[in-house]
């Protein structure tokens, strides 16, 4: 029997057969079968059929076999000697011997996780493959660290399950300060909500001072171990420029999964890559040789390394007498050329801006904080320098707010964007230069009129009426017309509808007919020749009371005088008239062939109560102590007084006229 | 013989005859070139005392003048200007120049008086010019004195208008009616032209000056007296210029 067994066996080990029977070598008494019943088998053909008498389809009769089970539990042998497999004696359907049993079995071990594609099962067909194949596996290029190979199944084909290694994490970290990272776990998230992140942030590279460097830390798993990844297997690249750069293994952080890997890189500045891009990293396993392809990182970090210039423009504006931030602050120009210079300053290096009339652009540093320093200033003592300016105010992009302080923080700009840039405006309170302003009448020239009045001025007009202005005392209501060849305002302020006078702005462009006939000498042969009629002198302190004074030549006026009920002060002076800058009230009528001077400095306006005429120039350039005072008031106020005119000597006013001969 | 000397005497009186002829002729012409030369010089003897005598009347008032060597004299008469309802001087105002109506009258010594124009309204007239007015009208108030100004533009041209005259285009007056009390003078300027300025108001305007007359005389009456009469008149103006308070041939600044 045992020999007809092993036969079938080692036909069905070669031949793949489908039926053995073998010695359960079950010993002791199968118990615990539910029942067993009668098997009746065909006598020629085995085929089972029910009972004595029965038909059998080859022949033959229907012979009595046995006892077999009932097929629901499992006969079990007290133990187990065969290595077939089997766990009990019986298993359902199987023909019950009283020491043996009877079974199917297939050379299929199909034992889970455990196949070999050319694997047979030793020791013959039995049972169920449990637990893994312990069969010596030793095929080049498939060993796992965990796998023991026991005995021998032959040659194996085809990869184990070698695992690969894996990203975790990756991180980006400041170069010079790990507690930086683009984590919010164990460190500050230093991405924004998009997960993106840029050379030129501070959280990176410390205000974007070179070098410029940061390190990628990038975190591995290998179920094998840390030691089962290829250290110099391990690669990342940046897609802006899909340079592989390889990463060293942090020996000091080796804990699966977190097998730590680093790289430094520097970017100079010259890098500008416009939009932010991801990264991908490589690596293989030892064992196997598995190599993980190039693999977006976890999470999808996006970097933009790019030259952290911003594009600054901007213009000037002359917000002088302008409410803080109102729209009228950033409508009117500084004079062209005002600013003679501009450096936006920080502590990390100033950068200076190339200038237009009234704007400039240049270029600063994203992530840096600027003041505007002007016209060759230092900050923070001097910001202005030279510009005649009190204070500004900063527009950022045309918003309708503005900054009242002075410092810049470029790290409001979007660096994001392809080009980013910065238009900052300035809009200043300027120091005005010295004006004057005429009270009660106009202004005539047939040269050049070079006004000052500044819009910062609480009554911005160059002539101006007196029912507004508060001067009763001239019962002057109307101011006259302005007529100029040409006209010019230093304090550029230039509104459509030019300001010069309320509440008549009459003006005109024109010289208005010939020079006058009266001068030095008209007045001098009229008056003091042929009528005896003035005093002569060549010094202020000789002046008459009132009435005609003669000056044959320069004269200085260097103390005030009094205002008069009745007849003026007629000055007439063949050459120039200067007007000292301690003089601060002068009346009279005065008569210059020359031109007039007005200088100096005063804390005080001078005011000119009469009328003044000058067959050549009149140049008032006194300035108001302080400076900043003509923001709002004039230094020199020519006062018409009408009373003056219609009060002067008979023979001034009496002329002969009409002369004819019949 | 008797022949020849009858052709001589005949020779010698057509000779005669023509030099009698030549010489009559030169002395009639000197003889009128004489008294031509005696009535200019006396005209012009009569214009100089004419103008000396105004000049005397100026200095001294009086109206009666004889030159010192007695050849001569002058009889000067004064009469006021003015007093009417229209102002009319009969001169051409040039462009910047300015005319000057008074509207209240002089005292005795020149000074202004207190009798004012008494109208309410005064028109002015331009005589057609193509430009624009300016026109000044100063008031008496309280102790002291004001102006009042208005500003018309004639012209349809805008290179010849003031900003913010009044438009009066085309009109060849414009009247003022709100007069100031105590009104003292009225000025008023052409400006891109010049103009015959006159002004016409609701009453009569005080004098506004003298016109002196004065006839030189030469010679006796109903003989060879020659007459030459000088007419000037003396009124008050002022420079143009002290109508405002700041006023430069050159530049201002």
């Amino acid at each position: 029997m045992k020999r007809i067994i092993t036969t079938l066996f080692a036909f069905g080990l070669f031949l793949n057969v489908n039926i053995t029977k073998t010695n359960a070598a079950c010993t002791g008494t199968c118990t615990t079968c539910d029942s067993l019943y009668n098997i009746y088998r065909c006598q020629y053909t085995g085929i089972p059929c029910t009972g004595p008498g029965s038909y059998c389809s080859g022949g033959g009769q229907c012979l009595y076999q046995g006892l077999g089970c009932d097929g629901k539990d499992t006969c079990s042998c007290d133990t187990i000697t065969s290595t077939c497999g089997c766990t009990g004696g019986c298993k359902p359907g199987q023909v019950y011997y009283s020491d043996t049993c009877e079974y199917s079995c297939t050379p299929n071990c199909s034992c889970a996780n455990n196949l070999c594609s050319t694997q047979t099962c030793p020791n013959g067909c039995g049972g169920t493959c449990i637990g893994r194949v312990t069969y010596d596996c030793s095929c080049a290029n498939n060993l796992c660290s965990d796998q023991t190979c026991q005995g021998s199944c032959g040659t194996c084909t085809g990869q184990l399950n070698c695992p690969l290694t894996t990203l975790t994490t990756f991180e980006i970290r400041r170069a010079s300060d790990w507690s930086y990272t683009d984590r919010n776990d164990g460190g500050k998230d230093i991405t924004d909500d998009q997960n993106r992140l840029h050379i030129c942030d501070p959280y990176l590279s410390i205000q974007a001072s070179q070098p410029r460097s940061v390190i990628y830390v990038a975190w591995l798993s290998n179920t094998l171990g840390c030691d089962n990844i290829d250290p110099d297997s391990v690669k990342m690249r940046w897609l802006g420029n899909s340079q592989e750069i390889s990463m060293s293994k942090l020996t000091d952080h080796q804990n699966h999964p977190h097998c730590g890997y680093s790289a430094t890189v520097t970017y100079l500045d010259t890098v500008n890559i416009p939009d932010p891009a991801t990264f991908q990293i490589t690596m293989k396993s030892i064992q196997g040789n598995k190599v993980t392809p190039w693999t977006n990182v976890i999470p999808a970090l996006r970097l933009k390394v790019w030259d952290c210039n911003l594009s600054v423009t901007g213009n000037f504006y002359d917000s002088s007498g302008q409410t803080i931030c109102s729209s009228n602050a950033f409508n009117d120009s500084l004079p062209s050329n005002l600013v003679e210079n501009l450096s936006y300053y920080s502590s990390s290096g100033s950068a200076g801006m190339s200038l237009g009339a009234n704007s400039y652009n240049g270029t600063i540093r994203w992530g840096r904080s600027y003041n505007p320093v002007f016209n060759n200033g230092l900050y923070p003592a001097n910001p202005y320098g030279s510009l005649p300016v009190t204070s500004h105010w900063t527009r950022i992009n045309n918003s309708s707010s503005c900054l009242t302080g002075s410092t810049i923080t470029t790290s409001q700009v979007d660096p994001y964007v392809t080009s980013p840039s910065l238009d900052v405006d300035f809009s200043f309170t300027r120091i005005m230069e010295p004006w004057y302003q005429v009270v009660g009448s106009g202004v005539k020239t047939r040269g050049t009129l070079t006004s000052g009045v500044p819009v910062t001025a609480s009554f911005a007009y160059l002539t101006r009426g007196t029912s507004s202005g508060g001067f009763t005392e001239m019962h002057v209501p109307n101011n006259g017309g302005v007529f100029f060849n040409d006209s010019f305002n230093r304090n550029a302020y230039y509104p459509s509808t030019p300001p010069y006078g309320s509440p008549n702005n009459w003006y005109k462009q024109r010289k208005l007919g010939l020079a006058s006939i009266y001068d030095y000498n008209y007045f001098y042969n009229h008056l003091y020749l042929k009528q005896g009629v003035g005093t002569t002198g060549t010094s202020w302190n000789q002046r008459p009371e009132s009435g005609p004074f003669f000056v044959n030549g320069d004269l200085t006026i260097n103390a005030n005088n009094q205002a008069f009920t009745g007849q003026p002060l007629l000055t007439i002076v063949k050459g120039n008239l200067e007007i000292d800058q301690n003089v601060t009230t002068l009346h009279g009528l005065f008569v210059v062939n020359g031109n007039i001077g007005i200088g100096g400095s005063n804390t005080t306006a001078l005011n000119i109560h009469g009328s003044v005429y000058a067959r050549g120039d009149i140049r008032a350039s006194r300035s108001l102590v302080p400076k900043i005072n003509n923001n709002t008031s004039p230094s020199v106020i020519y006062n018409y007084q009408p009373s003056y005119v219609l009060n002067l000597p008979m023979e001034v006013v009496r002329v002969l006229s009409g002369w004819r001969m019949e | 013989m008797k022949k020849r000397k009858a052709q001589v005497a005949i020779i010698a009186l057509l000779i005669s005859a023509l030099v009698m002829t030549v010489g009559l002729t030169l002395s009639r012409k000197t003889t009128i070139e004489t008294r031509l030369d005696t009535n200019e010089e006396a005209l012009r003897d009569a214009f100089n005392a004419a103008e000396s005598g105004i000049d005397y009347y100026l200095k001294t008032g009086t109206t009666a003048y004889t030159v010192p060597d007695l050849s001569a004299k002058a009889d000067v008469s004064v009469k006021n200007l003015g007093g009417e309802a229209t102002l009319n001087f009969g001169e051409y105002t040039p462009e910047g120049g300015s005319e000057f109506y008074w509207l209240t009258n002089r005292n005795s010594d020149g000074s202004l008086g207190t009798s004012y124009y008494s109208g309410n309204q005064i028109t002015v007239a331009h005589g057609g010019m193509n430009g624009s007015l300016a026109i000044n009208i100063f008031y008496r108030s309280g102790s002291g004195f004001g102006v009042r100004r208005w500003g018309y533009n004639f012209s349809s041209d805008s290179n010849r208008q003031v900003s913010g005259f009044t438009a009066a285009t085309g009109a060849q007056n414009v009247t003022i009616t709100s007069l100031p009390s105590s009104p003292v003078l009225m000025t008023v300027t052409p400006i891109f032209t010049g103009a015959n300025l006159s002004i016409t108001g609701n009453n009569n305007f005080p004098a506004q000056g003298e016109e002196i007359s004065s006839l030189g005389k030469v010679g006796e009456v109903n003989t060879t007296q020659a007459n030459k009469k000088v007419v000037i008149q003396r009124r008050y103006k002022l420079p143009t210029f002290w109508l405002d308070a700041l006023v430069a041939e050159g530049n201002i600044e």
